[in-house]
């Protein structure tokens, strides 16, 4: 849905290679010292745990479940569908007259859950494909990278939705989608480290040690990309979720009974119209903390890890 | 009346930590047609002293005192009056002609802009006039690089450019602001000789920014020396060379090989320039100083003219003579 | 320059028979035929309506069939939904709606964008500053899907002004909330792009060289700041324009405009494959071809690309 940027983040990618390998020790004290400093940052980590404390605490706290329709309610949503202390429903029902508490929690979990998968798929192909074709280089690396060049001028999110119709709608097949349309420009950063770190003594003293490429490759090249590759995992973790409430907002997403983020916003923006503003705005208000709190935690772990002001 | 007045002026930076003086309190003047040559190291504030006069100063600076031209004031002047004296009558060349002429814009259009402008000819008058002043500036072949961009040309080719640029509205003034250190050495030379011959030409004054005394030596009448924002020493070119009373610029020149004297011994000054935001006490240069006495601690020497109408700002007056030091 | 634009040329053909391929294979694929799926068809009937469309060709047969008629003809071939459509039909009734739209939301984007990038960064540090740049950390967590469903409780629920949705032939009431929703986002990303680029460049040498020659600030920003400070938004135009596509599909839902994407998620509701692969193959020619353009654009722009 919205590009990093990948300026910055190019940037630190510089700064850490030519940073001094042998004060990594230092480097993750260090960091982790700026993280903590960093107030937005901060803030938004507990906002963050707040949210993952209520999406798998709010079950014991509610007598409904995500599926359980209130009869009683049924017909008169508007008046008695509110969110209230008394009907128990605590943010609420949903059009279907469900629960919106325990949906909501269990949207968070889906949500959540495919933010850090998807990052995480993404991050593993990227990381590895990147590391391969900048280790190698020449031809390998100019093929490769030409794959991605092509790969990126394609429409992903109909390719995605491609996906998702030919193989089935299911969440593996959304994790899995979503994973591999995201790591190109994944690809394209630690590609440009990997050049970089190749080059440096410590390769050498590998390659004339009679190590063999994988092994330099897992052991050496990987270890040293991990700062960039936090970083970028971090803002991509948004990205995926961004992505998925996407395609959940088209119907495409999750299935019933479950839910997400994007699809509780879905079903809440159908009924704006007859003034149902709970039922859009209590997921929409989890939407935005929990996309805040993940841009603010990424970019306080790039100034953290930025070796560049030392 | 002079031409070019400076009283009292002083920069300060603001940083978040608090504020930076980079120019403090220094006051001189230049004569027409006069060759003037501020020295001093990276941070010793001669940049900004002529970057305050043309109120081109990076955001966060502030420039206090008084700055005159031809007896206008310069400073808190309304950009659209400071913009009919710079570039017209105030021209400055600057360090880095690498990054100093726009990549986007052909060396004719960045040319033709200041004579339409100040001089108010057509394009076709400029054009004309932009390839004399290249052939002026001794470019080979002015008609075919007026049409180039910047990145096709060498750095000498693009200094003889921002040169060209910077005489072709016959200024009063030109300001060069160490215009021949990002330059090769053998292109140096030819460079410096262009300046003194051109602002000869064209009676221009030039005010000479530089670290380096091998590029005073050859061009400048009289000479400034700057330390941490503060005027030390200033006098005749040959003064200064001959018997300087200042240890710093006493240090300068015997840390400067000599064409003439290759024998002799180079001893570089002791320490770095201090940090502006962390000066010494009393006179900044006395952490580095040889000769320093106990009140140069607590005060900083005022300017001060001496009978012979030179300038220094120092408490010590006995002669300055190496001294070996101890583990020597 | 010419040969630039021929190589560009060449990468774009393969990645448009890439991108074809790719889905058709993928559609190919796809476990049980198109016409599998719901209650059992008698065999005869089944392999009549196959041979019908083509089906029970061999793979590649079908292939090339399916690439020559989109080459030659710009034939998508028939919808396997509906009888007497083919996937140009729906094509060529819902494109003209989008494309409307879509060039309005695209034309606001980028000029609001890039103005409000500009006053921001030459009134650097102001409350002006402060607000744009407010605005364009906000935009981040507003994507068309949420923008759509405010835009409608403001203007439609509480103010009345506008029509909750609809299309009318695009009358300008109809096409408000669709160009606000669909480029909001995108608004804030190029603002923000600008910004930062325009004060990089406002700080560069050359820009003190300009000041120097006693230019004015207009013709400082206009004449010598501007074209630098535009390369970065121009890169970003290819993915905004593939992002905008993307959105669009949210927007044909929400406001029931009338466009492709409706069709597109109908499709793939509907397991109508080759209409959902006819939108897809289609946007692919779109962004491949407006990537190229913007490639060519900024070659044009920036001398020190030399072709």
């Amino acid at each position: 849905m919205m590009v990093i940027g990948s300026k910055k983040i190019t940037q630190m990618a510089q700064n850490m290679a030519n940073y001094e390998q042998g004060k990594s020790h230092s480097l993750w004290v260090d960091a982790r010292r700026r993280f903590f400093k960093n107030k937005a940052a901060l803030i938004s980590l507990i906002v963050l745990t707040l949210i993952v404390i209520f999406s798998f605490g709010a079950p014991y706290v509610t007598p409904w479940s995500n599926e359980e329709i209130d009869w009683s309610i049924l017909g008169s949503i508007n008046e008695k569908g509110m969110p209230s202390i008394a009907s128990k429903h605590y943010f609420g029902t949903d059009d279907l007259g469900r629960d919106l508490f325990a949906r909501v929690a269990q949207g968070t979990q889906i949500s959540l859950m495919v933010g850090f998968v998807g990052a995480f798929i993404a991050v593993i192909v990227g990381t590895l494909y990147g590391a391969v074709a900048g280790y190698f280089g020449g031809r390998i690396d100019s093929v490769m990278m030409r794959i991605v060049d092509i790969l990126m001028s394609i429409p992903y999110m109909f390719v995605l939705i491609l996906l998702l119709v030919v193989f089935g709608r299911s969440i593996i097949m959304l994790f899995v989608g979503l994973g591999l349309i995201s790591w190109l420009d994944m690809s394209r950063i630690v590609r440009g480290q990997t050049m970089v770190i190749k080059n440096k003594e410590f390769i050498e003293a590998a390659i004339a040690g009679g190590s063999n490429h994988l092994t330099i490759i897992t052991r050496h090249i990987i270890p040293n990309l991990l700062g960039i590759v936090i970083v970028y995992a971090s803002l991509l973790v948004p990205l995926m979720i961004l992505t998925e409430s996407f395609i959940s907002f088209l119907g495409l997403g999750v299935q019933e009974p479950n839910t997400s983020w994007g699809a509780l916003i879905s079903d809440g923006a159908k009924t704006v119209l007859y003034e149902r503003l709970w039922q859009l705005f209590i997921p929409l208000a989890f939407f935005v903390a929990g996309l805040f709190s993940f841009f603010f935690i990424g970019d306080g772990l790039r100034d953290a890890l930025d070796p560049k002001d030392r | 009346m002079n031409l070019f007045e400076v009283k009292d002026l002083s920069v300060d930076f603001k940083t978040l930590t608090g504020s930076v003086k980079a120019v403090d309190n220094i006051s001189f003047n230049i004569g027409k047609a006069e060759t003037v040559a501020i020295v001093g190291e990276s941070g010793s504030g001669k940049s900004q002293t002529v970057l305050a006069a043309l109120g081109l100063l990076a955001e966060n600076g502030v420039a206090t005192g008084s700055v005159k031209f031809e007896g206008q004031e310069l400073l808190g002047l309304e950009t659209k009056e400071l913009n009919k004296i710079r570039g017209n009558q105030i021209s400055m060349v600057f360090q880095d002609p690498m990054t100093s002429l726009n990549p986007f814009m052909r060396i004719s259009s960045q040319m033709i802009e200041v004579l339409t402008l100040h001089k108010g000819m057509s394009k076709t008058d400029a054009l004309k006039e932009s390839i004399r002043m290249l052939d002026a500036v001794r470019l080979p072949d002015a008609k075919q690089v007026i049409t180039r961009f910047p990145h096709e040309l060498s750095g000498g080719m693009r200094q003889r450019v921002m040169i060209a640029i910077a005489l072709s509205t016959e200024p009063k003034i030109l300001i060069a602001d160490e215009p021949t250190t990002a330059l090769d050495v053998t292109v140096q030379a030819q460079m410096l000789e262009l300046f003194k011959g051109l602002t000869k030409d064209f009676g221009a004054a030039l005010i000479l920014i530089t670290h380096d005394l091998g590029v005073v030596a050859g061009i400048a009448d009289r000479m400034m020396v700057m330390y941490a924002g503060r005027l030390v020493e200033k006098g005749t070119i040959d003064e200064l060379f001959y018997s300087p009373h200042h240890p710093y610029t006493f240090g300068l020149l015997h840390s400067t090989p000599h064409v003439d004297n290759p024998e002799m011994r180079l001893e570089p000054i002791d320490g770095l320039p201090p940090s502006l935001e962390n000066l010494p006490s009393g006179c900044a240069f006395h952490p580095r100083c040889d000769f320093k006495l106990d009140r140069c601690l607590i005060e900083a020497p005022p300017l001060h003219k001496s009978a012979n109408g030179r300038s220094n700002a120092c408490f010590y007056k006995g002669e300055l003579v190496k001294r070996s030091k101890a583990g020597e | 320059m010419f040969k630039f634009i021929l190589k560009r040329i060449g990468i774009a053909i393969p990645t448009l028979l890439i991108l074809i391929i790719f889905s058709f294979t993928l559609m190919h694929s796809a476990p049980g035929g198109p016409f599998t799926s719901e209650r059992k068809l008698p065999e005869q009937v089944l392999a009549n309506i196959e041979a019908k469309y083509g089906l029970d060709q061999p793979y590649y047969k079908q292939l090339t069939n399916y690439v020559v008629g989109i080459v030659t003809k710009g034939d998508f071939g028939p919808s396997f939904r509906y009888k007497d459509r083919s996937v140009n039909d729906v094509i060529a009734q819902g494109f003209p709606v989008t494309l409307k739209y879509g060039i309005w939301s695209f034309i606001v984007a980028v000029s609001v964008g890039v103005s409000l990038g500009i006053v921001a960064a030459i009134n650097h540090n102001s409350v002006f500053d402060y607000l744009a740049v407010g605005f364009t950390i906000g935009a981040q967590v507003l994507p068309n899907f949420v923008m759509a469903p405010i835009l409608v409780i403001i203007f439609t629920l509480w103010l009345g002004w506008l029509p909750g949705g609809g299309w009318n032939g695009g009358q300008w009431q109809y096409l408000i909330m669709p160009v606000i929703a669909l480029s909001t986002s995108y608004m804030a990303s190029i603002a923000r792009i600008m910004r930062s680029s325009m004060l990089e460049v406002l700080n560069s040498n050359f820009i003190r060289t300009a000041k120097a020659k006693g230019l004015s600030n207009r013709q400082i920003i206009f004449k010598h700041a501007l074209k630098p400070a535009l390369l970065p938004v121009i890169s970003y135009l290819g993915p905004t324009f593939v992002l905008m596509i993307t959105g669009s599909v949210v927007i044909d839902i929400y406001f029931s405009t009338g466009g492709i994407g409706r069709e597109f998620v109908n499709a793939a509701l509907n397991r109508d494959y080759s209409v959902i692969m006819g939108i897809t193959i289609l946007m692919g020619i779109l962004t491949i071809t407006f990537n190229m353009v913007v490639d060519i654009l900024y070659a044009w722009i920036d001398p020190k690309i030399r072709y």
